[in-house]
């Protein structure tokens, strides 16, 4: 990992101390290596040197002004001197300057006692200022829902133009105007759309950028900082919550260099707020009728426990996979105890028995901070910056930094900052042929090994991918990416073992998305376990929405049917689980459970709960611990005996536990020593499915259908944070995407009311025209109602205007029984 | 019974109450006149609420007080808890009847009525050692002992003063000893016996259990000595029972050093035939009240007295300084310089 | 010599006089009492009595949410929510001051940029229940109407000296 060039290192003296510094490195870099301070605003040591804020200056000898030690690069034998007089001078005086047009509103700017400006003028300025010339003032811009601007604070230091220039990508700020008309600003009136726009909030050294969701509640004295990890996505950005008396306020990243730098997602940044939503469940329920009775923990769980010794061992757990491993491994002592199948594949789409699941956890050999210095990446079936949104920013920052050639097999074209320099686009059902394309132009063998033949025939092998397969061939980092997408495909096992194949024709490393974000860590804890269970008496659902948190909610919909009883534990009171449940349990969130997670490189990292559970909601691992002591089981599995779920008192007790079990496997791996942590243990290379033939395109007329997870909407907490829900993130509901040329083709206008039919579901819909689709597919998001409506992430379905939905709907019933 | 003893007794029984119901009124408004004057000493002035200037706040205290509730400690002896407040007040009240406060206004002229005097004060130790030991409780035991060691350690200090006295004046009745003393201020018992009047008033204070020998009840600010169980009505018979004491011994002070009912005036150039040369009740009274002034002007001056400063004053200052002066008295009158009579 | 001294001085009491005169030259001297709650002490307008939130001349509270009274509070009395009023405006939904807490040294006073948060003149209160020690936003800024004269006359006097 440290595979550094040699470098020239040079010997400079700043305030009489000795220090080596790389050459061409800046003066300000080592003085912070050494720890001595420096005052500066425009400097940050992720974006590049811009030196307008003057701030840093300093004293060099022999230098006839002084010079900004950000912007001078260091010289054998240079003496600096932060603290000499010229120095001290220009500090007071720049500062001075900088404070001449700055407002006087401290009592009531969110950002004083953690301000820069503020910190500074103390140690470095002056304590009376000379100015008595009128202040100028500056219009504020509406930046959207997420940022807040007070821009007459602003002193210019152009650190938010530099990041979403350099490291968002998104260029969507600049400077206008100039001398003291200046102004930053987005020109045209638009929000900052993207996904990592909350860090020009961290980085902006005043207030004039400030966390809009956040604005006015608390000081920055009088909150705790609680360490924990996001489990939105399999990278588990490192987060520090800000909480006061119990209750996260906002969130902060926390420095990982590993995994998240010093950056922070849009969606780890504004998620927290789902935690105080008026929705939250704050007692146990039961179902009444029609109607929700509160009730007691002690009722609730009886019935619980009446409905689970009636099913006996024809109880199906749902889990979520964004569950840390904690709950994970308490579940699976408690299904071990009771004889039932546990699931946290929810977004797989095989879910018949007999189906091989396809590999539903994130997993890779190629470090992130390795993926920075690719130089050709095939991004399969993902929509990086939204799914994983701190892998693409790796992705970008190898493409600008050293090149990297990013070439993408999509069904939707993504308006991503990030040149992409081959675009393979087609609908979904095509791509196992686009794949077997890629691998035909890497290794021609293929097509005439046994099992292959078939799926080689059918191979598209264009010039595009001619390209990708060069690329691939000649990069030395070359890195194979497939995306969640695929994982949730319904031919996700032959989608995952091509893009291996390719893989390993090419030299590349091998990265392996799925949703769900602790789901490598939900694998380690139920490796091999059972997973579904036909027509189970008894459902019991840990965090998620049946209708929402899954590829296929026909199917879970249809499970809830026919179960006698649904237990849902939830943090949340939603529609779907009243509509569904017949008891519901508060739980906590991650946030206030605290636990263990792995992310995709095999990294485990442990954190505490951040915040305090409100109500009578518990974390779910007691709740399991509780049924457990209740059902008091006949005869406990011999692997169970190492951590029975028992003896979990405390949360020490199961902390260690998780612990142990991870251990265990770590040893149990006999190449450990070559691996990230836990990274040869959960990178596993997708096998070779049972089937390699290709399952019948859609028909004429028909659309294949593109299910995407919207950013926004990935787990429960997402979808009850209104900040995240009102930013531009979101998702239209009752809306299908398609081809411009496919609207044309069956005659629909754009915006045209449809009725869309996909196996026996029939919804109603908006059609909307996108050039960015791939023709043959249709674009509609998963966790919508639309989705709900309709069934499977990926299938075919077919359009009709509505003006015949109700000839159709009614035909449809008529016909109630033939299924297509 | 024949009609003459009847009304010799109805006419005893109204003498009595004569005395005892002005005594009464009086130690109301001693407390009254003890918390003005401390309170004057101390710059600032004392109750001035209830009632002008504060005249009704006795009867404040009073009502207060038999409002409260006695409690009877547990395992107390309860017969001994609720005799002990009257044993004290017993004698304190039974002493007046032989004060004589003018020269026919006695209750009851016995000619041994300095020795009766001596007998009922010494028995007034008995209620505060009752009264400790009923408590039941280990602080108000040896705050009664303590006191009771007080006490009977200044009586011998006291006795030896009232024998200097009765050698100058050769009669024991009180009346007799005030006839003594005839003859102008300085044929009084204060000058010829200075040092046996200092003595009698200190052991006075040091009888009544007064600051600056109050280490009984204000070591007790804390644990209020020998009565610290006791609160309403029983803690008022005590407080009753102290203030009477304290006017006993003034009167007695007044009668036995400072010519009782005798004008000072008597055979002075000018006021000599005014009416301020009289003798009488008034002048008695007078006395009296000058001498409890000094009970509370040494409560608001002097520090308290540590116990065994009391002990070593009593016993080995004051009795041998009273021995003494019983020889020099003696001498005194041998030599004549102590007139009797005028 | 000092020995035979020291012992007549005491046999003759001296200081024992010594002290009965002081406190007789006490009792005589005129007495300063003030028969409280008829007469009374003057008080200075930087008197720091019961607490009060005051508003600008246009009725709009002056209250900015800044909670530097909060943080320099010593005796951490002071409990403040706050949020963006529907008109954009930074303003408190809770501001406590627990009385029982609050040493009344007028720290917050003086931190307040606004001089929203004062200290009035009165100081003859009680409480009567449980509870009553909390005083909440909406009480503060009733006593601030209600003392509004007597704060803004004492802050006028004493500007000259700030």
């Amino acid at each position: 990992m440290n595979a550094q060039v040699q470098q020239d290192m040079v010997t400079i003296e700043i305030d009489g101390r000795k220090v080596e510094a790389p050459k061409g490195s800046m003066i300000i870099e080592a003085a912070d290596r050494i720890g001595i301070d420096i005052p500066r605003f425009c400097y940050h040591r992720k974006l590049s040197i811009a030196a307008n804020c003057r701030m840093c200056l300093v004293d060099v000898e022999k230098a006839p002004k002084p010079m900004p030690a950000c912007a001078t690069p260091v010289a054998d034998g240079m003496r600096v001197f932060t603290e000499s007089c010229r120095a001290r001078d220009a500090q007071k005086n720049v500062m001075e300057f900088l404070l001449i047009n700055h407002p006087l509103d401290c009592p009531i700017c969110d950002q004083g006692g953690e301000c820069e400006l503020q910190d500074l003028a103390m140690g470095y300025g002056r304590s009376v200022s000379r100015f008595t010339e009128r202040k100028r003032a500056v219009k504020d811009k509406n930046l959207g829902p997420l940022i807040s601007t007070d821009m007459t604070r602003c002193i210019h230091c152009t650190r938010c133009v530099r990041f979403l220039d350099e490291i968002a990508g998104s260029n969507e700020l600049g400077t206008i105007g100039r001398g003291e008309k200046t102004e930053i600003s987005t020109y045209i009136e638009h929000s900052i759309d993207s996904e990592l726009s909350g860090n020009i909030i961290d980085l902006c050294p005043v207030g004039a950028l400030t966390n809009k969701p956040f604005r006015f509640r608390a000081r920055s004295w009088e909150m705790l900082a609680r360490p924990a990890v996001s489990s939105h996505d399999c990278l588990h950005s490192n987060i520090w919550y800000h909480t006061r008396r119990g209750e996260v306020l906002r969130a902060v990243p926390r420095d990982n260099e590993a995994i998240n730098e010093t950056w922070l997602s849009d969606r780890d940044r504004y998620s927290h707020s789902g935690l105080q939503h008026a929705n939250r469940l704050l007692q146990p329920q039961l179902r009444n009728g029609e109607r929700w009775q509160q009730t007691s923990w002690e009722q609730a769980l009886e019935q619980a426990v009446t409905a689970l010794q009636q099913a006996g061992d024809s109880v199906q757990m749902l889990l979520s996979p964004q569950l840390v491993c904690e709950e994970q491994l308490a579940f699976r002592h408690w299904a071990d105890q009771i004889g039932a199948a546990v699931d946290w594949q929810v977004y797989d789409h095989a879910v018949a028995d007999g189906d091989q699941p396809a590999q539903n956890w994130s997993h890779s050999n190629v470090p992130l901070a390795a993926l920075e210095r690719a130089d050709a990446v095939l991004l399969a079936g993902a929509r990086i910056h939204h799914d994983q949104p701190m892998l693409g920013h790796r992705l970008r920052q190898a493409q600008r930094r050293h090149g990297a050639s990013i070439n993408v097999l999509t069904a939707a074209q993504v308006d991503w900052y990030c040149r992409q320099d081959s675009t393979v686009l087609a609908a979904p059902d095509q791509w196992a042929q686009h794949l077997a394309g890629i691998l035909l132009a890497l290794q021609p063998d293929y097509a005439g090994q046994s099992g292959f033949k078939t799926l080689m025939k059918a191979a598209r092998r264009g010039p595009e991918e001619e390209q990708i397969a060069q690329r691939l061939q000649q990069a030395e980092r070359a890195v194979v990416i497939a995306g969640q997408q695929i994982a949730m495909h319904p031919q996700a096992g032959l989608l995952q073992y091509l893009l291996r194949l390719i893989a390993e024709a090419s030299g590349s490393g091998l990265t392996v998305l799925a949703a769900g974000g602790n789901a490598a860590g939900a694998m380690l804890m139920h490796d091999g376990a059972e997973r579904r269970i036909d027509a189970p008496k008894v459902l019991i659902l840990h965090s998620l929405q049946p209708l929402c948190d899954t590829a296929r909610p026909e199917h879970l919909h249809a499970l809830c049917q026919q179960a006698d009883t649904v237990i849902a534990l939830s943090a949340w009171r939603d529609d779907d689980l009243e509509q569904l449940a017949d008891i519901m349990l508060p739980v906590a969130d991650n946030i206030e459970t605290g636990g263990t997670s792995v992310n995709l490189n095999g990294l485990s990292q442990t954190f505490a709960a951040a915040a305090r559970a409100p109500g009578s909601a518990r974390p779910g691992w007691k709740i399991a611990r509780r049924l457990a002591e209740s059902m008091s089981a006949a005869s406990t599995p011999a692997d169970a005996q190492d951590a029975s779920l028992l003896q979990w008192n405390d949360d020490d007790a199961v902390r260690q536990a998780v612990a142990n079990r991870l251990q265990a496997l770590r040893e149990g791996v006999s190449d450990a020593g070559s691996s990230v942590d836990l990274q040869a243990v959960i990178h596993q290379l997708p096998e070779k499915p049972a089937s390699m033939t290709l399952p019948k395109s859609s028909a004429a007329g028909q659309l294949y259908r593109l299910g995407e997870l919207p950013m926004v909407r990935v787990d429960q907490l997402c979808r009850h944070s209104a900040a995240l829900q009102a930013s531009a993130h979101q998702v239209a509901d009752r809306q299908a995407r398609l081809h411009p040329d496919d609207l044309r083709k069956l005659k629909l206008n754009d915006q045209a009311r449809v009725l869309i039919s996909q196996g026996d579901a029939r919804a109603e819909a908006t059609v909307v025209a996108d050039a960015a689709v791939a023709s043959g597919c249709i674009g509609i998001a998963l966790t919508t109602a639309l989705a709900a409506e309709l069934g499977a992430a990926f299938g075919p379905v077919s359009l009709q205007p509505a003006a015949d939905a109700q000839q159709t709907l009614a035909l449809a019933e008529s016909d109630a029984g033939d299924g297509a | 019974m024949d009609m003459q003893t009847l009304q010799t007794l109805l006419w005893t029984l109204a003498k009595i109450f004569i005395i005892i119901i002005p005594i009464t009124l009086t130690v109301a408004y001693y407390t009254y006149a003890e918390r003005k004057v401390i309170g004057y000493m101390q710059s600032r002035i004392g109750p001035n609420r209830v009632g002008p200037w504060g005249l009704l706040q006795p009867f404040a205290d009073v009502f207060k007080l038999l409002f409260k509730e006695i409690i009877l400690p547990a395992n107390a002896n309860k017969f001994l808890f609720y005799l002990a407040p009257v044993l004290t007040l017993g004698p304190a009240l039974a002493a007046w009847a032989v004060v004589p406060f003018s020269d026919w206004l006695i209750l009851a002229d016995i000619n041994a009525s300095l020795l009766y005097v001596l007998a009922l004060t010494s028995m007034g130790v008995y209620g505060i050692i009752v009264a400790g030991w009923a408590s039941n409780s280990k602080y108000a035991f040896l705050g009664a002992l303590r006191s009771a060691a007080q006490i009977i350690s200044y009586e011998i200090a006291m006795g030896f003063a009232l024998v200097c006295v009765l050698i100058a004046a050769g009669d024991i009745s009180l009346k007799g000893i005030v006839e003594a003393q005839q003859g102008g201020v300085f044929d009084w018992f204060w000058l010829p016996l200075l040092p046996m009047f200092m003595v009698y008033f200190i052991s006075g204070v040091a009888e009544t259990n007064r600051a600056p020998f109050d280490v009984a009840e204000g070591e007790s600010e804390i644990v209020a000595g020998f009565h610290v169980e006791y609160a309403g009505a029983a803690f008022a018979v005590f407080f009753l029972a102290e203030y009477a004491n304290m006017i006993l011994i003034s009167a007695l002070t007044a009668l036995l050093f400072a010519g009782g009912w005798l004008s000072p005036f008597e055979n002075v150039p000018v006021l000599g035939g005014t009416l301020l040369a009289t003798h009488g009740i008034g002048w008695f009274l007078a006395k009296t009240v000058f001498f409890m002034f000094f009970f509370l002007w040494f409560r608001a001056t002097f520090p308290r007295y540590r116990y065994d400063q009391i002990m070593r004053l009593g016993w080995k200052v004051l009795i041998p300084i009273t021995i003494v002066w019983v020889v020099v008295a003696a001498v005194l009158v041998l030599t004549g310089a102590i007139v009797r009579g005028s | 010599m000092t020995a035979v001294t020291r012992y007549l001085r005491s046999l003759m009491l001296v200081e024992l006089f010594r002290g009965l005169s002081v406190t007789w030259r006490h009792m005589v001297a005129p007495k300063f009492t003030l028969n409280y709650p008829e007469e009374k002490t003057p008080k200075s307008n930087r008197f720091r009595g019961l607490h009060a939130l005051r508003r600008y001349p246009n009725g709009e509270e002056r209250c900015i949410a800044c909670k530097l009274c909060e943080a320099v509070c010593p005796a951490l009395a002071i409990t403040i929510d706050s949020e963006q009023r529907d008109d954009g405006t930074r303003r408190t939904t809770r501001y406590d001051i627990d009385l029982f807490k609050c040493i009344y040294c007028g720290f917050c006073e003086e931190s307040c940029p606004v001089d929203s948060i004062v200290e009035t003149d009165f100081h003859e209160y009680h409480f009567e229940n449980r509870g009553e020690n909390i005083v909440s936003k909406q009480q503060l800024l009733a006593l601030g109407d209600r003392f509004e004269t007597s704060i803004a006359a004492a802050r006028r006097q004493d500007a000259a000296y700030r």
